[in-house]
Parts: C-alpha cells; structure tokens; sequence
C-alpha cells in the first residue's frame, strides 16, 4: 500500500515539475503570430504574405463555428495568451470594444496612413465608443432576396424587381404561397435569428429617441413585427414557433425546394457552392432588399461586418497589425471564393464577382448586386456597446409576441422598460 | 422453487411475470434508442434532407459519401487516437487514484475525514461554466495549456469517482477485512487482494462512465486546446459546422463512428456483472 | 496492553488513511479547488480581467445585492427548484424501478441495458432534435396522442410555450439521465447478497414485497447516494437547455448556470457571474446537507 502511494505520490510531483519547467522555444528570430479563424479562406494569401515578410511566422487555427467560439477567442484574448489575431462577427464586437480587451488601432492607421475610407460604410464596424478604431473590416455579409426561378416559371408570377416595396414583396409571397400551397411551398422564408425580423425595417426605424430612450414602440419596427406575424398566421412562410420546433435552417430549406423566397446572407453563396451538401436542381435569382415604402429611395440592402482585431494582451502587435493590412488589402479575392464579401472598396472588380460566384450556378449578373457600391446599405443589429444586450432584451420577449403568447402592446412595454431599466438607467 | 432457477426450468408464473418485465422495460428501451436511430440515419442522408418534417428515418435518397468524406476529409483518424490516448491515460489514472482516495474514505479511519470529505462533496456543487476563465489563466501559469495534459491531469482527479467508489466500498460487509486485518494482512493487501475484487461491478461502472465523460467531453478540449493536432473527436467533429450553416450528416456520420468504442466499453464492463435470475415472485 | 494495541491499530490505520488518500488529495488541491477557490473570491470584487490582478477591487457583498433586483437571476432560482424537485425524484424512481427488472426479472439484460443508457451518450443534437420532434405542437407524436387517445383539446405547444417549456424539459432530462442513474444502481445490486432474496423467496415473498422489504433497505445508500448525485448535478443543468431553449421563451427556461454563461461572457460581467455561482454552490449545499440529515434517520431506522 505504502509503496503504490510513494510510487503516485512521486509521479504526481515529477509531473508538475515536467510542466511547471514547460518548454518555450525562444530560439529563432522568427515571429510567431497565432491567428485563430472559424472560417478560414484559401490560406494561399498567408504563405504569400510570409514570403514577403520572412521575420514572421503566421500560424492559423481553425476552431469551430459554433456558438461557443466567441467564448474561446474572449478567454484567450483576456487570459493573455498566445491569440494575436482575433475576429469577431458581425455585431458581436462593439460590446468587446469596451472591454480594454482589444487593442486601440489608431496610431498604425495614422503612421501608415491606413484609408478608412476604403472601407465605406463598413468602417463603422470597427469604431469603439470612444471613437478609436479597435477592428479592421474584412469581410462581410450583404442580405438579399434570393428567389427559385424554376418556382416563379411555373407559377406564372414575375420575378421581383430590383427595386421593390416591402408591399409588393408581401404581394410576391403571397402569390407564391397560394401556387405552392398544394405541395406545401411557403411563399418566402424570414429566420428566427435575433432582429431578423427587422431587416427591411432597418431603413427607416431607430432603436432610440432622440432623448437616449428605448425606441422600440417607432412604427418601424411594430410595423416589422406585425408583419412578420402575419406572414406566420396566414401560412405564407414557415412560423417562428415552427421554425424553432423543427430546427429548420436556411439553406436546408431554400435549396431544398420548400419555399419560393428567402432572405438571407451571401453566404447563402458558399453554401451553394457545396453540391455536395445541398444537390439542388433549380435556377436561383437575387433582388435587392424591398424598400420600406415609398419615402425610401434607392437600391436597399441589409448588412453587417466582421472585424479582426488584436487582444491588448498579445505580444506582437507590430507584427499583427501588418498581418491584418495584408489581409484586407490583398486577400479579398480569397474571402470573396469562401462566399463571404470583402469590405475593402479598392478590391472590388469584375473579377471578383467571378471568384464570388465561382461555382455557385449563380448568374454573374446576380452576384454583382453584392459588390455594388452604390446600394443604400442599412443594418437589423443595434450597434454601440449596448447593441448586444439590447437585443437580448428584444429576443427574449418578441418569441413570445410571435407565437401568440404575448400580445404586442405587452411584449413592446416589456422591452421599453427593461432597456429603460436596465441600459438607459 | 429455488432450484428451478437453476436448472432452466421455470413455472409459467416466472416466465409471465419475466416477458412482463421484458416488455416494460423494452418500451421505455426502444423510446430511448430513438436518437440513436436518428443520428444513423441522418448520417447516410444528405445535408439538405436533414431538417426535413415530418422525419424520413429511411433516407429518401441514400448517402453513404459521409462517412468516406468525414474519414478522409479531415483528421478524423487523428482525433481519434487523441481521444483514446486523453481517455486510456485519463481512465486508468483516474481509477487508481479515486479507487486508493475512496478505500481511506469508505474503510479507514482517520482525522480529518468527515472535514476533507465534505470539501469533496462541495466542489462538485461548483459549476465548470464559472471557472472557464480563472482555470484557463492557471493553467496557463502551469504551462498546461494547448497539451493534452490540460485535460489529462484534472480529469484524474475526478471528485465524483472517489464518491461513486466510496459508496460502493461501503456496502462490502466490514467482517470480511476486520478478519483479514487480524490475520495479519496489511491494509494494501486488504485494499487490493480483498476489496477490489469483491467490487468488479463497481469498478466496472466507474470505468464505464468515466469513459464516457472523458470521450464526450466537449468544453474543456475545446477551450483548453487550440493546435487542431491535438484536438479530439467531440471538437474535431464540430469543424464540419460553418458559419451559418449546419453539416448535421457529416456531424451524425463522425459521431456514430465515435460511438463505437463506448458500446464497446459498455459491453465489455457487463461482463463482470453476474447474472441473478428472479425464481420466484411468485408463491402467493 | 490491549488498550496500547488499539491505539497502535488505530495510528496506523491512520497512516493508510492519509496515503491512500493523499495523491488524490494534492491532484485535488491543485487542479480542482485551486481553480474553484479564484473563481469564487471573484464574486466578492468588481474585477476586469483586462487589468490584471492588480485591477481588482473588493466590493464585499455588492454583487449579491445587485442579484436582489435581476429578473433573469430570480427566474433561474425559480427554474432551478422546480427542475430539482421533480427531475430527482422521477429520476431516480424510475431508474430504480428498471434496475430492479433489469437486475433480476427480464429477458436480453444486456441489449436492454445498452439501450436505456444511450440516451447518456448519443450526440445531444441527436437528442434534442428527436425530442424537439416528438414533441412538435402540430400534431407530433407525443400531441397526437395526447389528442386522439386522451382527448385533450388544446395540446401543450411545449418548447415554445412559456408554461410548457419546462416541463418539456424535465420529462427529456429525466429520460436522457435515467440510464445513468439506472447502470449506479446496478452495479450496487450486483453487491446485495443474493441469498437474502433465494431466503425471502422460500418464504413465500412474491416480487413486490422482496423489492419493498429487501432491495429498497439494503440498497438505501446507494439510493441516497444517487438522490445526492441527482440534485447536485440536476442544479448544474445547461447543456440540454442551452441547445433547445437557449433559456427562453422569456425566462421560462433560464436556469442559474446558464445565467452564469450569459454574464461572464455575453456581458463581460466575470465577478457577478462568479457571484452567481456562490449562490448556486449555497443553494445545492444547503439541499446536500438536509440529504445528509435524512440519510442518518432513514437508515437509522
């Protein structure tokens, strides 16, 4: 007994020792840079980046495109280790920005006289509060009305217009669902993903009043909600509730022939590039976003944007920072084949809409509407550091509103208060 | 009656009562394999016919490409020999220390017990989700992170095995070692010649489920890992899930391989359970 | 002379005590308590991660008074009580009941038991979308019946519902855990005497009185030390919530975990989180000890 604990008791101890004089390879001159990706392009770019920086050594992880990957990157990025480059989705970085988690850019944009305005209405995405750049831009998803063309033929009904009112895109649904009815087709298709439902209304409506208050009662967006309810009750798309019981997902859905419409993002592309994955066998059309009504003007279409960033606590930032400039500036036709858009302006050529559509079965003369600079762009995400957790006020009480729980007046009151209560207060 | 057990030959009464038996439990069996059925299923389908409702459990067109893809695609084999050296290490480490920490607190008598026993209790009463963020600084500081002993060595000392060992410990009649100790046996042979033996199916049962926890474990690796040479199957598996999209087929097709050393395991540990027949029931 | 011989007995029993005990006791010490004790001082500071350790402040109870006025904390305490009180006692009821049958009485012991325990290692995707199926509001299997077999005119719309989130929670934790609880029980029947039962039999016991007078006795430890197990781990809940919920709709599902998840990296709020999970950790050990207490006057008896 005695010599099984001795034995342990002498490997427990020899193993801490193992680790606690851990190796740590300080030898070579190279700098390693870690950057940590979900959604990794070609990773041509990075060799070719290398060779034109030989002191640096990039190594990229991929981790998976979960729900749980932001929470990774965040613990790495606050614990200090090796993370240097960092991206963050689509809305969930302006709350980090406040955090002291992030690098401020600010001092290698004016050094190296790095144009934000490069970046159009995307640079918005890597401001923090406070007016500093804590995130570069680079890449980003564009919502638009993707349509089954083979549908539209048979059922005798035009296909949207580029320029469209949110009524006429009710009228289309409506048309298709009565044609599809019989082969239970729903008309067009709206996801349960937080604000999804506010994307057409993202145009004209305001998440605050002027006095800082919670908005949530502008006609906008009742507007928005009541619409999308009643797109539910009459059976012209799936149900929130439905959509949630059934674990139905976008692409699953559209390609899979079950409605005649959908919004979506442009990574709807990518996915269309994976035959594998989704064999669909039909034609498939993209309009702009309809506009909201009739005081609205111009071509329309919702956004948001990435960004990659460097963690206050990485130790090469220098080094980071350059990766990022390159990334942006050179490797847009790799984000643009992975079916994402890039965000650097400069980038944007006939080309790339080739590389864009490569492969998807999409029409070139659809895929350009993606990289058209002249397209009103507006966003469904609150933005500012308190976006996030505003939204997470909205989408615990509007499921309720849409399944019939709640009525609207009570889900809206609830939201005022609490983001009265709990942010503006 | 009692003979009757033995030499196969049962009253009508006992076969009643054990088809009985049979089908109640058989009911509540075949609901509970229904996410089995579906993850088979699933795993020969196409991405697109996934989310379909109502559910085909046949597969309107058959998809055998998943499996291949996911073997070949992906460091799929790699995963796999990580996650059985992570759970082979973590297992058999994990059993001697909790078997040696659980004999002291079921069958010995020291000071201190009842206190370090309680401390035991309570840190399982601690939610891992909490401690993401200070273990992962520590573990830093211990040069631990990004190898496989960040999931080895914590996983070795497992609170809940010393408890699930105490208490079968205690349910082996304190005779039988008090006689053992006045002939002379020291407590090491008492612990292994006398007590081990006598609790196989207890053993089996910590082995059993602390495979299945360190072979299913999902945040730590994926935390506490980031060289992808390193990860194991539950984190590997996710990389088939996009930004956006969802690769359910190739998930499913991943996870029914990595099921197969558990049923394995499972059948394995029930050999050690004794078989004990109801002869009776039945008078009356 | 005897007494001194005792006192030696007794020294070195001690001694094995601490030996057996002490590898388990530094790897404890290190990897687990170290780690829980800096999560937990945190829920006395105000600490941003981002300013090191020298950026921590205490603020004594400040958090816990913070929690007094956050609905979602309230919901989740509320939650986690009514999850307990009816997920431990089907649990283990029902584990207990098929271990029985399983132990002594049915057909294909084996087959049946893998089955009953694959709930607790299918892929929890596998798991939720097959309940999230079943018990689809539209006319899914489980509302189906409840409709045409029991007549009941307006079915629960389950996962949607506010009201019936829950409980469709519980019933799917109870059935993906009792295969768990059912293959612990097992093994401690392997362990009961197996002439106590061929005695009791010649008796003239019929099954139902053998379960009641001699499995549920002896095996009472094991029982109440799946019972312990059972809260413990059912106050712990997340994951299952996490994937099919997410806590919703509104705060009919939020459970104090998963409050714990949504402050510390939603919000960045680390130190209150921790202070959540203080609380937890005083919830679950006041539950383990008035176990504790029960045990000593049942087997008492």
């Amino acid at each position: 007994m005695r010599k099984t604990a001795i034995v342990f008791f002498a490997l427990v101890l020899s193993a801490a020792m193992l680790f606690a004089g851990g190796s740590k390879d300080s030898s070579s001159e190279e700098v390693v840079i870690n950057y940590y990706e979900w959604d990794v392009p070609n990773q041509q770019f990075v060799e070719d980046f290398m060779k034109e920086n030989p002191g640096i050594r990039v190594e990229v992880h991929t981790i998976p495109a979960n729900g749980d990957k932001a929470t990774k990157l965040d613990i790495m990025a606050m614990s200090g280790s090796d993370i240097d480059v960092m991206p963050i989705a689509d809305g969930d970085q302006f709350i980090r920005f406040e955090q002291g988690m992030l690098a401020p850019l600010d001092e290698f944009i004016e050094r190296d006289g790095f144009d934000m305005s490069n970046f159009g209405s995307y640079a918005e995405w890597g401001k923090g509060s406070d007016g500093h750049y804590y995130g570069i831009p680079y890449r980003a998803t564009q919502t638009m009305v993707y349509y089954n063309k083979d549908m539209f033929d048979a059922a005798g009904v035009p296909y949207p217009e580029d320029d469209w009112t949110w009524d006429e895109y009710i009228d289309t649904a409506r048309k298709m669902a009565a044609w599809g009815k019989d082969q239970r087709i729903y008309g067009t298709y709206t996801h349960t993903y937080a604000n999804e439902w506010a994307t057409i209304a993202g145009q004209v409506g305001k998440w605050y009043t002027e006095d800082g208050l919670c908005n949530i009662k502008d006609p906008a967006w009742v507007r928005a909600l009541e619409t999308r309810k009643m797109l539910d009750d009459e059976g012209t798309q799936m149900s929130y509730g439905q959509i949630k019981a059934v674990n139905a997902v976008i692409n699953s859905s559209f390609l899979g022939g079950k409605e005649a419409m959908v919004t979506a993002g442009s990574w709807l592309v990518r996915d269309m590039k994976n035959k594998e994955k989704f064999p669909f066998d039909f034609e498939v059309g993209v309009a702009y976003m309809p506009r909201y009504d009739e005081s609205v003007e111009g071509l329309r279409s919702n956004y948001s944007a990435s960004v990659l960033c460097i963690p206050q606590n990485s130790q090469h930032k220098e080094e980071a920072w350059k990766f990022i400039k390159y990334y942006v500036e050179r490797a847009s036709d790799a984000i643009a084949a992975s079916g994402n858009l890039p965000t650097y302006m400069p980038a944007y050529n006939e080309d790339i809409v080739t590389t864009f559509c490569s492969g998807s079965g999409l029409d070139e003369a659809y895929g350009e509407k993606f990289f058209n600079n002249d397209v009103q762009l507006s966003t469904n995400k609150i933005m500012g550091p308190d976006g996030a957790k505003y939204m997470q006020i909205i989408n615990d009480e509007v499921p309720l509103y849409f399944t019939g729980e709640k009525s609207l007046d009570d889900a809206l009151n609830t939201i005022e208060k609490r983001v009265n209560e709990e942010i503006v207060g | 009656m009692k003979q009757n057990s033995f030499t196969g030959l049962e009253t009508r009464k006992v076969k009643i009562l054990r088809i009985l038996a049979t089908v109640a439990v058989g009911v509540f069996a075949i609901l509970c394999i229904f996410p089995f059925v579906w993850m088979l299923s699933t795993s020969f389908k196409y991405e697109i016919d996934v989310m379909e409702f109502p559910i085909h459990i046949i597969p309107r067109r058959v998809n055998t490409g998943n499996y291949s893809y996911v073997w070949n695609n992906s460091d799929f084999p790699l995963y796999y020999l990580n996650t059985i050296k992570v759970a082979v290490i973590t297992v058999i480490g994990e059993i001697t220390v909790s078997t040696c920490a659980a004999y002291a607190y079921a069958r010995l008598r020291f000071r201190g017990k009842n206190f370090l026993f309680m401390v035991y209790l309570a840190t399982m009463m601690i939610p891992s989700q909490v401690m993401l963020l200070p273990k992962y600084i520590y573990f830093s500081q211990l040069h631990i992170v990004n190898t496989h002993f960040a999931l080895i060595l914590p996983g070795l000392f497992s609170v809940f095995s010393v408890l699930l060992m105490r208490n079968y410990f205690t349910t082996i009649p304190f005779e039988l070692s008090e006689a053992a100790y006045i002939d002379g046996a020291s407590h090491g042979r008492i612990f292994s010649q006398l007590i081990l033996p006598l609790a196989m199916p207890g053993l089996m049962t910590l082995l059993l489920l602390d495979f299945t926890w360190v072979w299913n474990d999902y945040m730590n690796p994926l935390i506490f890992i980031s060289n992808e040479k390193l990860f194991t199957l539950t984190v590997g598996l996710q990389r088939f899930q996009e930004d956006a999209s969802t690769s359910y087929a190739l998930i499913m097709a991943g996870a029914t391989i990595s099921l197969i050393p558990i049923i394995a395991i499972f059948m394995f540990t029930q050999r050690f359970f004794i078989e004990s027949f109801a002869s009776s029931g039945i008078k009356g | 002379m005897a007494h001194q011989k005792m006192s030696m007995m007794l020294r070195k029993e001690e001694r094995a005590g601490y030996c057996f005990l002490l590898p388990s006791l530094l790897g404890t010490l290190v990897f687990i308590i170290i780690p829980i004790a800096m999560s937990l001082i945190l829920g006395f500071t105000d600490w941003n991660p981002m300013r090191g350790l020298s950026g921590m402040e205490f603020v004594g109870l400040d958090n816990f008074k913070d929690m007094l006025n956050d609905d979602r904390v309230h919901a989740a305490v509320r939650n986690n009580l009514v999850y307990t009180i009816t997920y431990v006692p089907f649990t283990i009821c029902i584990a207990l009941f098929i271990a029985t049958l399983l132990n002594r009485f049915t057909y294909f012991k084996v087959p049946l038991r893998m089955m009953v325990f694959m709930p607790y290692v299918s892929s929890l995707v596998s798991v939720a979308t097959v309940w999230m199926v079943l018990l689809y509001p539209d006319m899914g299997p489980v509302n189906a019946i409840l409709h045409n077999v029991f007549g009941v005119e307006n079915p629960p719309t389950w996962f949607i519902s506010s009201k019936w989130a829950l409980p469709g929670i519980i019933i799917m934790a109870v059935w993906h855990d009792v295969g768990y609880y059912m293959i612990i029980l097992l093994a401690n029947m392997q362990a009961l005497p197996r002439d106590v039962y061929e005695s009791a039999e010649i008796d003239g016991a019929n099954a139902v009185q053998s379960f009641f007078r001699i499995t549920v006795p002896m095996l009472s430890p094991s029982i109440f030390f799946c019972i312990t197990l059972a809260t413990i781990n059912s106050f712990k809940v997340f994951d299952q919530i996490n994937i099919i919920t997410k806590g919703g709709p509104g705060f009919s599902t939020t459970v104090l975990v998963q409050s714990i998840y949504y402050y510390a990296f939603q919000e960045f709020r680390i130190s209150y989180a921790s202070a959540i999970a203080l609380l937890l950790f005083v919830i679950i050990f006041v539950f383990s000890f008035v176990l504790q207490k029960l045990e000593k006057r049942f087997t008492a008896f």
